[in-house]
């Protein structure tokens, strides 16, 4: 399950992020408003916190891919690589209506 | 390199062995892998049989469905047409929707990755045969059955989501919603049957040497496929068990008057709803990312991109599914959440449509009829995935939410996505399972009639949408500027059914049963499907060591044809297959296959009879097909965990595996983990629904029991989960009486899930809270009778263990079934604490 972890490790950072940017601004929503400033900062540390996140995943997967010297392995190191820099976009890209407003 | 299980990889250099085969060796497979006669074509269970009957069933569908829609085209050729009373509109175009989506799209897929993945992996047959057999005759059962609900006047007329309240007994009276409910709920049951057997397969079942790197990339599309159904489906499963159990015993789950409310049903359908869509559509781009690189002759371009856009897609899909709530009133941030993600899943979508762009730029791509459908297939895709990036943006949605471009749309992604790689599937690998090509001029009629009647059809209604024609009517009036483009869709759809009407006498024609059957590699595919095959499957099981075996291991097909590989006979004398590990697929252990057997056949009818019986409220019969389903389940399941006498067997050139194994290693114990993520995904939505409900109305919620009683149950629930764990350790001591011990605290442990729920239920009785008064009531019922079925099962598992130690099975080398029902019983456990502490403790005490 470890190699499996690792290789999916920045798409399971992005879901993460992804459940919990939804179930902040939700929770918001019932305690006072989505949009209300301090949950819509509160959202936004947390897109912070996982950005590094699936940053720490491109860099270690990509120090990695370059030492391994098995084809698998290194494929399994290419891939979190791939996932990592997927999520760094893709979680950027849904911080935006929180940094930006919408 | 490295050994991930402790086996010698340099075991491999044996291979291709270089003395005579034994003689008889191929005459004992065919033998055990003998083609049915007579009654025995109903119970076959081998893939090769089974995976042609579940593609024809699909395709059955899909003709019918298509016929549907024929119909619905005929009756919006002109306005105020009389061609269909509006009643039988409604039905026609719900019975359309979800005949494609639950019955042709979802199943046509799966069917595919039965029928092809044990060749194209070097195995034998999937893991659990008798499992894609019972998958199969239930759907087949269950969907002619929803579908000859349209002569009696009962088809479902609500559309293929369902919503409530007009699905609610108010707005829907009659039984037509009960026959989706239960007709769609039990089908999706065949439909995780499928996707267990196929992720065992595709993670236990692979050749030596096939490492995720050189796995073929439409077994890692079904691989995803299949992981997405395991997550997504419960979530239809949840939904149309509340609103059944809202409209019979009228528990107000989206009843806003009581404390409901009609948009949970909304989340939990889209939930699945649109992962379906890229669920439909992972499998399809695998044969797409197989079927080009074979056209063009040249390997995939961006391998290891594609791989990852595919499990991108699979996760960012779970993350789309309120975009279809954009007009909903949920708040903007939110919206804007599902927006961005909405877009965001265009990026892995692109990645795949540019590595297509680009193999076919590199190659030499040959324009043959699957060629012709995979690149008519991959322009239809972009053309619905660009106003699918439109209908992303919220004001965009707005306007053009339940009209016609919606129509269009959705056509445009799942025909270009699913139906046209599909007909490429069926032309690139007809000549592997029936041994005849189709014919090519055939081919091409019906390839080009398909696709001028797909844009003839769909192209003119992104107009007639954005001009206001909503989606659903039966009729509209003169004089909107919407009757030349209806007539033209009309026409494309009488063009569109032309080409089916085509292939269908091409199939007939190649499944004749006269003529030369010799037509082998006929489009020089790489991979292991193309060996020449029996219903053994391969011959000897070969060591890959590329990603396009054929291509590039010289001799592959005379050496595995002559036996050099692994298991070249028969090694204990009965249908058998190799487990291999789950990253670098070195062999592990030898998995005893099932014969062909009526149980599964018989479990499928009486299952099927459960169900649909219940639609017509007829209870006594039900419970009775409902009992002897059981009986049949358990029968099937008898012969199951039998060791063989020896316990190591050589599996080719001197390497011996063991022929049994227990644990975590074992596929049966995969099996397990995976239906209890089913059941695991299935609580965690209700323990969502619950929260969603509360969310709603929070001032309205009344407190629960006191504390005391929750630490009752939880300790019972603790104490179950703990003799479950120590009833396996006592087994494996090998003592006189283990056998009997073990059964004792397992018995114990089952009597402990059940009288703690009774704690828990007589606990809330007490309070005074009723599940038909308000929705907290319901949703704290609704998951104590979740609750209550895992304690039936468990009751049932009790009573089948005591029966197993009475017949001697209960022994420390035949472990795995205790082991199986300890899981479920430590998983019943942690979901009745999960359950106890989240009504108990949320909202607060």
């Amino acid at each position: 399950m470890g190699r499996w972890a690792w290789m999916l490790g920045g798409l399971i950072v992005w879901a993460i992020h992804f459940m919990g940017v939804y179930a902040i601004a939700s929770l918001a929503d019932v305690v006072s408003r989505a949009d209300d400033f301090a949950w819509r900062m509160t959202g936004l540390a947390f897109s912070g916190v996982c950005l590094l996140a699936a940053l720490a995943i491109v860099v270690v997967a990509g120090l990695r891919s370059r030492e391994a010297p098995e084809a698998p392995v290194r494929f399994g190191d290419q891939l979190a690589l791939l996932g990592g820099g997927l999520a760094v976009v893709t979680i950027l890209w849904q911080a935006m209506p929180t940094l930006i407003g919408f | 390199m490295k050994s991930e299980t402790g086996f010698d990889p340099a075991l491999y250099d044996r291979f291709p062995t270089t003395e005579e085969r034994p003689e008889g060796e191929l005459e004992t497979l065919e033998a055990l892998w003998c083609r049915p006669r007579g009654w025995g074509w109903f119970t076959a269970i081998n893939n090769n049989f089974v995976g042609v009957y579940y593609v024809g069933a699909a395709m059955l569908f899909f003709v019918l469905a298509g016929l549907l829609a024929v119909l619905m085209r005929t009756q919006l050729a002109v306005p105020m047409n009389g061609f269909l009373p509006q009643e039988t509109y409604n039905q026609l175009f719900t019975v359309h929707g979800t005949m494609m989506m639950f019955l042709f799209a979802v199943p046509a897929v799966e069917a595919l990755g039965v029928l092809l993945l044990p060749q194209m992996l070097g195995a034998r047959d999937l893991p659990f045969p008798r499992l894609s057999a019972y998958a199969f005759w239930a759907y087949l059962i269950g969907g002619l059955a929803f579908f000859c609900s349209l002569f009696f006047g009962l088809a479902p007329n609500g559309g293929w989501f369902m919503y409530p309240p007009l699905s609610s007994l108010e707005f829907s009276p009659g039984i037509n919603a009960d026959f989706w409910l239960l007709g769609i709920g039990f089908i999706e049951i065949s439909a995780i049957a499928g996707a267990i057997e196929i992720i065992v397969g595709i993670l236990r079942n692979r050749a030596p040497g096939m490492t995720l790197d050189k796995m073929p990339i439409f077994a890692w599309a079904m691989l995803i496929f299949a992981c997405m159904i395991i997550i997504a489906f419960p979530s239809i499963i949840l939904s149309t068990l509340l609103l059944e159990i809202e409209r019979a015993l009228g528990w107000p789950f989206f009843d806003p008057l009581k404390g409901g409310d009609p948009l949970l049903w909304q989340h939990l359908f889209w939930f699945f709803g649109h992962p379906e869509v890229y669920i439909i559509f992972l499998p399809a781009a695998g044969a797409m990312s197989t079927i080009i690189p074979a056209m063009a002759r040249t390997p995939l371009v961006g391998y290891r991109l594609v791989v990852l856009a595919m499990l991108a897609t699979g996760f960012i899909s779970f993350g789309v599914w309120a975009h279809h709530m954009f007009t909903t009133g949920m708040p903007t941030i939110s919206t804007s959440f599902f927006s961005s993600a909405s877009m965001a899943v265009s990026l892995p979508a692109g990645v795949q449509v540019f590595a297509w762009i680009a193999t076919i730029a590199a190659g030499r791509m040959r324009f043959n009829t699957p060629g012709l459908f995979a690149v008519g297939g991959l322009t239809i895709f972009v053309m619905g995935g660009l106003t699918g990036v439109m209908v992303a943006m919220v004001p965009f949605d707005w306007q053009a939410h339940d009209s016609y471009f919606i129509v269009a749309h959705l056509h445009y992604v799942l025909i270009g996505g699913m139906v046209f790689p599909m007909f490429a599937a069926i032309y690139y690998w007809l000549p592997m399972s029936s041994s005849r090509p189709l014919s090519e001029r055939l081919g091409k009629w019906v390839f080009w009639l398909m696709f001028a009647g797909m844009h003839l059809t769909f192209l003119p209604m992104h107009l007639t949408g954005l001009m206001g024609m909503p989606r659903r009517v039966y009729t509209y009036l003169p004089d909107r500027g919407w009757e030349i483009p209806n007539l033209i869709s009309t026409v494309g759809a009488f063009i569109f059914a032309t080409a089916v009407l085509l292939w269908i006498i091409d199939m007939a024609r190649n499944f004749r049963p006269f003529g030369p059957r010799d037509s082998g590699n006929v489009f020089d595919g790489p991979g292991l499907e193309w060996l020449p095959t029996g219903l053994y499957s391969v011959r000897s099981i070969p060591i890959v060591t590329s990603r396009h075996p054929l291509w590039d291991q010289k001799d592959l097909a005379r050496n595995v044809e002559a036996g050099r590989y692994f298991l070249p006979n028969s090694a204990t004398g009965e249908r058998e297959t190799i487990v291999t590990s789950t990253l670098n697929a070195e062999p592990q252990y030898l998995q005893r296959l099932p014969k062909p057997s009526g149980w599964p056949l018989w479990g499928a009818v009486f299952t099927a009879g459960l169900f649909l019986l219940l639609t017509v409220k007829a209870y006594t019969p039900s419970i009775i097909s409902g009992v002897l389903a059981l009986y049949c389940i358990l029968q099937w399941c008898w012969f199951l965990d039998r060791p063989h006498a020896g316990k190591t067997a050589d599996i080719g050139a001197g390497i011996r595996v063991p022929t049994y194994v227990s644990g975590p290693s074992s596929h049966g114990w995969w099996a397990a983990v995976i239906t209890l993520v089913v059941a695991g995904m299935v609580g965690a939505l209700m323990g969502f629904s619950y929260v969603f409900l509360w969310s709603r109305s929070p001032d309205q919620w009344a407190p629960p029991p006191e504390l005391g009683s929750m630490a009752l149950v939880l300790a019972g629930y603790a104490a179950a989960a703990g003799l479950a764990w120590a009833s396996c350790r006592a087994l494996r001591l090998e003592r006189p009486r283990s056998g009997m011990i073990a059964t004792l605290l397992m018995v114990v442990a089952a009597a402990l899930i059940v009288g703690s729920l009774g704690a828990d239920v007589q606990a809330w009785i007490g309070t005074g809270l009723r599940p038909t008064v308000h929705a907290q009531g319901a949703t704290v019922y609704a998951l104590l009778a979740w609750q209550a079925w895992f304690a039936v099962i468990v009751a049932i598992m009790g009573f089948y263990i005591v029966l197993r130690w009475l017949a001697g099975h209960m022994q420390a080398d035949r472990p795995t079934t205790g082991d199986i029902i300890a899981l479920f019983i430590v998983y019943a456990a942690t979901q009745g604490t999960f359950f106890t502490l989240l009504v108990r403790l949320f909202p607060g005490v």
